[in-house]
């Protein structure tokens, strides 16, 4: 099993004018070669800051990784002098993001934008580039290539556009490739087709993707693996197939409950009470158990350790055997 | 419904600022701009002098002293004294009073003339606004100051009639941009959720767009009174504004040029403090742009 | 009582035209492309497609946010076509609104408390003030947003609040029908859930009448007894939930139900086919 990306206790966070305050606390993960692997959770759960601190795409905003390591083919990125991380954007790493219109330059033709990058990467003359890149666009399904390399971004719809992010962004090999919600912003139909696509090229190419999402269903679509992040840090990571037919963190299950599905004849969805917490009044112990159906005393106290068994972990009170056994004769 | 409640139960829990006061927030933020705060209190310490400025004065601005005439700058008079032998320092300070009060004035009755316009024009858009645009640009195509001296000769000289005409030549550029925020404004989802509520056009207008509105006029006067300040004691160096013998900024600088050669500080200090004036207001707009306006926020 | 139609649209049509140059033919864009359905009291009808389609135009033009270009609405029974200003505003009265974005759509300087009272204003002159809060406080207690947040900003509140705060505006009113136009897209799953509940409950309790406009089919599928699906402009398929979703028979929705991702991992799935 090689480790193409291995995340290592990876604390990030933001700097506001009331001090350093912590987003992401520490968390640990990797991607292999040839894997797909989702990240989920709802908004505040860090999944996207996680993101952005493997990228290193901070410079404009506060954000601040404060501890970890992020381990690339064995290579430590947050040691990487900025140069050399720019040369590795694009190349070794690529992301792609929610929104494709706002990763297009607007005033550019699809062409030269790509051109641009090939010949940045790979180093080739301006007219191979046109050729890799209309090669390229064929293979992430865009009919006409050559002309869609003349075209500015806005006389392309949502999906082709994404479809030519992916095929910008896949364009110099690169082994790992970040996909921060890259259907949310599209239609159904849209997300089915390019979900196929990415898994498509997945095979083709044997690189390994992070696929970030709120979104449960498509995690089921593609991925491999996955983690569940709540509040910052991992609350769960399992095979895909575990997960689904055998969630063990109280939110995970409370996630899979409260979307509807279609045929079941239930009347009132199974929703998980209150809010995420606020990252300015965390909860003491548990980060999820004020929301927790099944919390116990210990879990507003004590923090959970990740818990594992075999290759399916979760951070939970109720998979400690000792805390289960006083639980139970404290019922009793 | 008992189960809706224990359900939300957790949900009444609203997301807790440091501070809960408004302003205090406000505060905070903009204590850390210093530019804008040092001509906040600048600007401050004008008012003060403006209202209390004759009772402090050293010496008395208008009363002649022949004995002292054209002394430069010493202990007894911290600026040195004029022609007359009047001491500067007190009538720039007496004088505080006069181009603030013309400046304010002016900017206000423009700012409230053109807010109102650009309101209805962006507002109703269609003919209104058409209207109303192309007198501004008509109003836009003359020179300022020019515009100000053609409306000063026609009414005649006097504090009055200067308001009157920089207030007139604020209007246009305050119709300008409220109506460039009234636009945005109205494009916001609540102006159509006050509308399928059934609130009625004025309604919507004065109620929920104008205060959308506000921040990008606070920032914008602030700015115009410099601007009006500087316009005013042109109209007054031209000899169009106050007395040339009242301790008017302008009216000051107008009657000493003749000494620029031989007594430099006639024209140095009314000079001086015009120019810092007119810096901490446009200072201090700048810094309460980027407090308000949203888009200039990181 | 079930049987009762609350609104019917009949053949409406809306046109939006696109900036063309001066000399051009002038282009419109077929929002909505004639299209007639009715709403029974008490039900709740489904309004499903994807962005373009014209599912929130058709919103707005009940509500008359947007005016008809052809075709008419009658809502009770009335005609709304030629109705007069007054008299939409008695019917805005009856016909309310919930719209996709919470963070939007609360007028953001003012407090939860004068919000909440604005359409009484507009539409209950001579109510006391004591009337109103009481009105007030009763529904955000039913919405689940304690009465201690009455002077609070909408921006001190989470989205899901918000959209709660967004709900009782809507229902202060009193009115019969409400038009919800993606209310829960913008929401976390967790909290999706607990509105959808709400508006079920509200439902119930007040015997509201839902059009609820959504591109999510699985949302669309659980609150919805009558789904309507749209389609560049047309109502391409129009029928009882069991039947868009058991039995679907154009050939969109076909493909719309088909690429909703199940909640079925990849690995099982390709041991099944």
């Amino acid at each position: 099993m090689s480790d193409l990306l291995q995340v290592k206790n990876l604390k990030t966070g933001f700097q506001t004018e009331n001090g350093f305050l912590p987003v992401v606390h520490g968390i640990s993960f990797h991607v292999n070669q040839g894997e797909i692997v989702g990240l989920v959770g709802e908004s505040g759960s860090g999944k996207s800051v996680t993101s952005l601190s493997i990228m290193r795409l901070f410079h404009d905003t506060r954000g601040k990784i404060a501890d970890g390591e992020i381990l690339y083919k064995g290579e430590n990125l947050l040691t990487f002098p900025e140069k050399k991380m720019t040369k590795y954007r694009g190349k070794e790493l690529s992301m792609i993001f929610q929104e494709p219109m706002t990763a297009l330059n607007p005033v550019l033709t699809i062409g030269k934008q790509m051109r641009e990058t090939i010949m940045l990467h790979l180093g080739m003359s301006k007219k191979e580039a046109h050729q890799y890149a209309i090669e390229k666009l064929k293979l992430v399904g865009i009919p006409r290539a050559e002309q869609v390399m003349e075209d500015y971004p806005h006389q392309l719809s949502g999906g082709m556009r994404q479809r030519v992010i992916i095929a910008m962004q896949i364009s110099c090999n690169p082994s790992l490739l970040i996909a921060d919600e890259p259907t949310t912003a599209l239609d159904v139909t849209i997300q089915a087709q390019i979900l196929k696509l990415m898994e498509e090229i997945q095979e083709k190419t044997n690189m390994g993707i992070l696929l970030i999402t709120h979104d449960l269903g498509v995690v089921a679509e593609i991925c491999d693996r996955v983690i569940v992040m709540y509040a910052g840090r991992i609350v769960e990571e399992a095979s895909a197939v575990d997960l689904f037919e055998n969630p063990k963190h109280p939110y995970t299950k409370g996630l899979m409950e409260s979307a509807p599905k279609i045929g079941s004849k239930k009347d009132r969805l199974n929703s998980i009470t209150g809010t995420v917490p606020n990252p300015n009044n965390m909860p003491k112990g548990c980060k999820f158990a004020p929301r927790c159906p099944v919390a116990m005393p210990i879990c507003h106290e004590k923090e959970p350790e990740l818990m594992a068994d075999g290759n399916h972990s979760a951070r939970c009170w109720l998979l400690d055997e000792e805390v289960k056994k006083k639980e139970e004769m404290l019922n009793a | 419904m008992s189960n809706l409640q224990t359900e939300t139960a957790l949900n009444i829990e609203p997301i807790k600022t440091k501070s809960d006061h408004r302003f205090l927030q406000f505060w905070r933020l903009f204590r850390r701009k210093k530019p804008a705060v040092i001509s906040f209190y600048f600007v401050l310490f004008l008012f003060i002098m403006a209202i209390i400025g004759p009772f402090v004065t050293p010496f008395d601005a208008a009363k002649p002293d022949y004995n002292s005439v054209l002394e430069t700058p010493s202990a007894s008079h911290w600026f040195g004294t004029d022609e007359y032998g009047r001491d500067i320092l007190s009538r720039i300070i007496a004088g505080a009073r006069i181009s603030l009060s013309v400046s304010v004035s002016a900017v206000t009755l423009g700012a409230i003339v053109g807010s109102i316009l650009g309101l209805i024009s962006g507002f109703f858009g269609k003919w209104v606004d058409k209207l109303i645009m192309r007198i501004c640009d008509v109003l836009f195509a003359f020179p300022e100051l020019i515009l100000a001296i053609g409306i000063v000769a026609i009414l005649g000289p006097g504090l009055n009639n200067v308001i009157i005409a920089v207030a007139f030549f604020s209007v246009p550029s305050f119709a300008r941009i409220v109506r460039g925020a009234t636009l945005e404004v109205k494009e916001m989802l609540f102006v159509e959720a006050e509308e399928s509520l059934g609130a009625s056009r004025l309604r919507i207008m004065f109620k929920h767009v104008f205060p959308e509105t506000l921040p990008t006029i606070i920032v914008y006067y602030t700015m115009n009174v410099g601007t009006a300040i500087l316009a005013a004691a042109s109209l007054s160096f031209l000899g169009l504004g106050a007395e040339p013998s009242s301790p008017d900024w302008g009216a000051m600088l107008s009657v000493s040029r003749d000494y620029i050669g031989t007594a430099f500080h006639l024209v140095f200090f009314p000079g001086l403090v015009i120019f810092l004036t007119v810096l901490a207001f446009n200072l201090l707009g700048d810094g309460l742009r980027e407090m308000l306006d949203p888009k200039m926020k990181d | 009582m079930r049987d009762e139609i609350l609104i019917e649209a009949k053949n409406i049509k809306k046109h939006f035209p696109i900036k063309t140059g001066w000399f051009e033919e002038k282009k419109y864009v077929k929002a909505v492309n004639g299209i007639s359905f009715h709403i029974k009291k008490g039900e709740t009808l489904g309004l499903v497609g994807e962005s373009g389609c014209g599912k929130s135009t058709t919103g707005r033009l009940l509500n008359g946010l947007i005016q008809v270009d052809s075709g008419s609405i009658i809502f009770n029974g009335k005609d709304l076509a030629n109705a007069s200003k007054q008299e939409w505003k008695k019917y805005r009265q009856k016909m309310q609104m919930v719209f996709q974005d919470p963070y939007a759509s609360l007028s953001p300087r003012m407090k939860i408390k004068d919000i909440l009272r604005e359409p009484l204003d507009i539409h209950f002159k001579n109510m006391s003030s004591r009337e109103k809060d009481k009105r007030v406080e009763d529904l955000l207690d039913k919405c689940g947003i304690s009465r201690f947040h009455l002077n609070k900003y909408p921006h001190e509140f989470s989205g899901g609040q918000r959209q709660r705060i967004g709900i009782a505006r809507a229902l202060i009113l009193q009115p019969e029908l409400i038009i919800a136009d993606e209310p829960v897209s913008a929401l976390d799953v967790s909290i999706q859930s607990q509105i959808l509940n709400l508006m079920k409950d509200l439902q119930e309790e007040y015997n509201l009448t839902y059009l609820f406009i959504s591109h999510d089919l699985s949302v669309v599928e659980h609150i919805s007894d009558r789904v309507g699906v749209m389609y560049f402009g047309d109502l391409v398929e129009m029928g009882t939930k069991e039947e868009i979703f058991n039995n679907p028979q154009h050939d969109y929705t076909k493909t719309l139900l088909s690429s909703i991702p199940q909640m079925i991992p990849k690995a099982r799935r390709k041991q099944l086919t």
